[in-house]
């Protein structure tokens, strides 16, 4: 369908509505908003969208709305539940300022209109806004309009405005939360930009004409959990207080005569309700992949969602983070082209022992202050976090040394050349204010991330078995430098890359009983070329382990995990994830279900597609957005230990040809 | 190149491993493909079946099998992509910066040394220095002197080096390389990137423009950064042509897409021997 005609979006001063206008007009749509002469439109972004007055219940007014030619109405406009409750005012806006809007569309001819529905909005909801929600529902569909009907859960996302706003405010105050009813009922919580988008989408794809779908992020949650991750990502420690319903509801009664109540009836009538809905036809018509609501809080309570968030709505207005970079080889320029991306972040020095290194990252355009040690850096520039992308024999020191000056820092992986060093470097991480992330990439990586979803939600049943390999084309004669010193790199293969292999082995199953392995020198004079493994984990988890850097047809390194289970099979590897159930569970198919890449990469920069490069970028803006939150980022030091521990077991069972425990 | 000129263009990655694939494929290749006997075969299948060009980076096997296949298909463009990162990062990691600049040198024919090497003797205090873009243009000589004789008419800098030199806001660099191409090699410079999005306002904002970019373009928004939506919106605004990359423009939807787009050239990568010829003819049809 045709899609560049101008988007016409009613209540557009609103929370969905404002994010909605700005989301469009960054991705060059012609934006007019829609808003009431008494509208606050601060949110809007001014420079880019159109703003005019009219109102739904004046049909005269809503002329003017279409006084130029509009393609696509969006209609966002409504009474909400957040609002004092009032049934003749939300029958006049939701039920007859529909049907005006209808009428108007109808009779210019109006190409597209999508409505934006709500899950409240069902026979089972007796709340005033369901109700009104739904009659104009009823409406949309009796209309002769291409329309769509989209019924989004509980909408969350960045903005001091809307439900979701008033309740972070509310969670911010209070000495103790209360949860309404018992927190279990299920919701999907869906962030404002996988919304913005799923109107984006469907509005190109023709198939969603006279269709209705319910829209929700990726993870279906309890209302109590849905809570506990908002404290979580704003780090406040909370006790919660389970208010049973009646009492919600005298309470709503009582706080009503207030002008602005802090919650309303229909607030508790809609916490009582499940709203489990199913994403999966709009998934199949127009690819609608949400992100998930760990993923989304995290973004919500930043500024640097780049490329996806509109300016001038961030919750909370974040000074930019000034980073510096150790080491200026391959990761470190990596590191920097990155930060260079990454607009909450500031480059701000560049060390490295050897001088002329310096210079070399310069003329590549690199602008940032160079150091030739920490002590010089720490003395000309303040710095909030730092990444480390030196050999792991220096992270120790360095570590040490970031510590005592109580800096966030970013260890490039391995951990440590040896399992000692890594554990001195993890006892000195003493003081919880000092955030510390390891760049286990493939950690980041969507495919995995989302394979680690599956199987932590059990769809594979017990007692699983895998078979895991990584393959790479890199050794073939014996070879110098560092890597090839165990003393320096830790090992061959295995510490320099099927340590990746192995964090994802950890982050699947949890840490490791026994193994017995063997390594052999293929062509390397003092490290292992390949490996083979037996892995024994916790809850019945077993499988093989097959790495070497000595074969042919993988000048890109390849990882595969294969899972067999009791209720089915998994395999994932860097750009596919392949599942197959026995049985259909929750809104997974029996049969084969396959997710490529393509359709969870959700990175605004890729720098080597073949190397994994939105995982750089990923755990690059991971660690930045964890520093400006204070809160700990996806993978830890202590996370790493547990590998550098595998790793050392793997080396021990090879080493005294035994089983290691 | 004429940008309303359907064009397919038979892309390499696959015949040398370079794209990741499962791990039966990878060692599959390496059998299928052990010379460039192997490799000529199957561009000779290809130009039999239409395809316009061929685009690659600077792999010995590849440019021989294509010198061969010259010889009965004159036709046939070739699309050199430079210089080879993935093959130098490996290099460099194995032999350090120089010893991998060395081993290229190697490579090269007497007479094209002496040349190379004159200018680059006229440019040793930066190469000391290691002067990234003087280091770029002696790899550009050395990459395209490879390519001297199958008389590339466009070149793509590697999307790696294009996505590096954009996010360190090296504008010097891409003048240079615009330079270097139109006036000592008389071909068009093409830039390859995987950040389109980001590329086509910074060029702008330089007063930079390139006649023909190769990028993911595709109905699934794969690696179209930072958006689908926001390349879709800034390719109808440039002038360029473009040949999208990472596309199965072999479906009639895919194709319908990027004519939608105003793109008339795809790249089709090798999937089996069975399939190529029939892929190649649909992409050509549906491109038209």
């Amino acid at each position: 369908m045709a899609t560049n005609g101008t988007l016409l979006i009613t209540g557009a001063s609103g929370f969905l509505g404002a994010h909605l206008s700005n989301y469009m007009a960054i991705r060059q749509r012609d934006v007019r908003c829609m808003v009431r002469q008494t509208s606050e439109t601060s949110a809007l972004d001014l420079r880019r969208v159109r703003t005019f007055h009219a109102d739904l219940l004046d049909p005269l007014s809503l002329r003017t709305a279409f006084e130029e030619p509009v393609h696509t109405v969006v209609h966002c406009a409504a009474t909400t539940s957040e609002t004092k409750v009032d049934y003749a005012q939300s029958f006049r806006v939701n039920v007859e300022g529909t049907r005006n809007l209808l009428e108007a569309c109808q009779s210019l001819g109006i190409e597209r209109f999508i409505m934006i529905s709500t899950q409240s909005a069902n026979k089972q909801n007796p709340s005033t806004y369901g109700r009104t929600k739904l009659a104009a529902d009823q409406l949309v569909q009796q209309s002769s309009l291409a329309f769509t009907i989209l019924k989004p859960s509980t909408i969350y996302g960045p903005g001091p405005r809307g439900l979701f706003a008033k309740m972070v405010r509310l969670l911010d105050k209070v000495p103790v939360v209360p949860i309404l009813g018992s927190g279990s009922r299920l919701i999907r919580p869906i962030h404002v930009f996988d919304l913005c988008e799923a109107i984006l989408e469907c509005e190109k794809a023709e198939q969603t004409v006279t269709k209705t779908y319910d829209l929700g992020g990726r993870d279906l949650v309890s209302y109590e959990d849905f809570i506990r991750s908002i404290l979580q990502a704003r780090r406040k420690k909370k006790p919660l207080v389970y208010v049973p319903i009646s009492v919600c509801r005298a309470l709503a009664a009582a706080v009503s005569v207030l002008k602005n109540p802090p919650f309303t009836r229909d607030n508790v009538l809609g916490l009582n309700q499940n709203q489990v809905c199913s994403i999966s036809e709009a998934r199949s018509d127009f690819g609608f992949s949400p992100r998930g609501l760990r993923e989304g809080l995290s973004q919500t309570f930043s500024d640097s969602d780049a490329g996806t968030q509109p300016k001038g709505v961030a919750m909370k207005e974040q000074r930019r983070l000034d980073v510096a970079i150790i080491g200026l080889g391959k990761m470190g320029i990596l590191h920097g082209s990155m930060l260079s991306v990454i607009p909450s972040a500031r480059l701000v020095g560049l060390v490295d022992q050897q001088e002329h290194l310096g210079a070399h990252v310069r003329s590549m355009g690199l602008d940032a202050p160079f150091y030739s040690s920490i002590d010089q850096l720490l003395g000309h520039s303040p710095v909030d976090a730092v990444f480390v992308c030196t050999p792991a024999f220096t992270h120790y020191p360095i570590v040490r040394q970031l510590v005592e000056k109580k800096l966030n820092f970013f260890l490039e992986k391995p951990l440590a050349e040896s399992l000692d060093s890594a554990r001195k470097i993890c006892d000195l991480l003493t003081d919880d204010k000092i955030l510390h992330a390891v760049g286990y990439m493939k950690g980041h990586n969507p495919v995995y991330r989302h394979a680690h979803k599956l199987i932590t939600a059990g769809l594979l049943g017990n007692s699983i078995l895998f078979r895991s390999t990584l393959y790479l084309s890199q050794v073939f004669s014996p070879k110098s430098g560092w890597v090839y010193d165990p003393k320096k790199s830790g090992g061959g293969i295995v510490a320099n890359s099927t340590c990746h292999l192995l964090f994802l082995l950890y982050r699947f199953f949890g840490p490791l009983r026994s193994v017995c392995a063997q390594t052999r020198r293929l062509h390397s004079e003092q490290v292992e070329d390949a490996a083979i493994a037996i892995l024994e984990f916790d809850k019945g988890v077993a499988g093989t382990l097959d790495t070497s850097w000595s074969t042919p047809g993988y000048p890109v390194e390849q990882t595969e995990i294969a899972l067999q289970g009791s209720a089915g099979i998994l395999e994932v590897n860097d750009s596919r994830l392949r599942l197959y159930l026995n049985a259909k569970n929750g809104e997974y198919e029996k049969g084969w279900t396959t997710w490529h890449r393509a359709e969870l990469d959700r990175a605004a920069f890729d720098l080597s597609p073949q190397y994994g490069g939105e995982a750089y970028y990923n755990e690059d803006l991971n660690f930045i957005q964890a520093c400006q939150q204070k809160i700990s980022p996806i993978i830890s030091c202590f996370d790493a230990l547990k590998v550098q521990e595998m790793m050392d077991a793997l080396y021990r069972s090879s080493t005294e040809g035994r089983v290691v425990l | 190149m004429n940008p309303m000129h359907a064009q397919v263009i038979l892309g390499t990655t696959d015949l040398s491993g370079n794209r990741p694939l499962d791990a039966n494929s990878s060692g599959d290749l390496v059998g299928r493909f052990p010379g460039p006997m192997e490799i000529a075969s199957v561009f000779n299948d290809a130009a039999v079946a239409g395809v316009d060009a061929v685009a690659t980076l600077n792999q010995l096997d590849v440019l021989i099998a294509l010198k061969q296949t010259r010889r009965t298909f004159d036709a046939l463009q070739v699309y050199p992509i430079i210089p080879n990162v993935i093959g130098y990062v490996r290099e460099a990691t194995d032999y350090g910066l120089v010893g991998a600049a060395r081993r290229r040198v190697r490579q090269m024919g007497i007479l094209d040394l002496m040349k190379i090497g004159v200018r680059a003797a006229l440019k040793t205090p930066r190469v000391l220095k290691r002067d990234f873009n003087t280091l770029m243009s002696i790899l550009f000589d050395v990459e395209l002197a490879n390519f001297k004789a199958l008389e590339p008419k466009v070149v793509f800098l590697h999307p790696q080096i294009t996505d590096l030199a954009l996010t360190f806001g090296n504008r010097g660099l891409f003048q240079l390389y615009f330079k270097t191409m139109r006036s000592r090699f008389g071909v068009e410079p093409g830039l390859a990137t995987n950040n389109l999005g980001w590329l086509l306002p910074k060029l702008k904002e330089w007063g930079l423009e390139p006649s023909v970019i190769l990028t993911p373009f595709n109905t699934t928004g794969f690696l179209m950064k930072p958006t689908q939506a926001a390349c879709e919106a800034l390719l109808a605004s440039t002038s360029c042509a473009v040949i999208a990359d990472h596309v199965d423009v072999s479906e009639e939807s895919m194709g319908q897409y990027l004519r939608k787009h105003n793109i008339r050239g795809a790249i089709i990568e090798f999937r089996d021997d069975a399939t190529l010829a029939t892929r190649i003819r649909s992409a050509k049809k549906y491109l038209t």
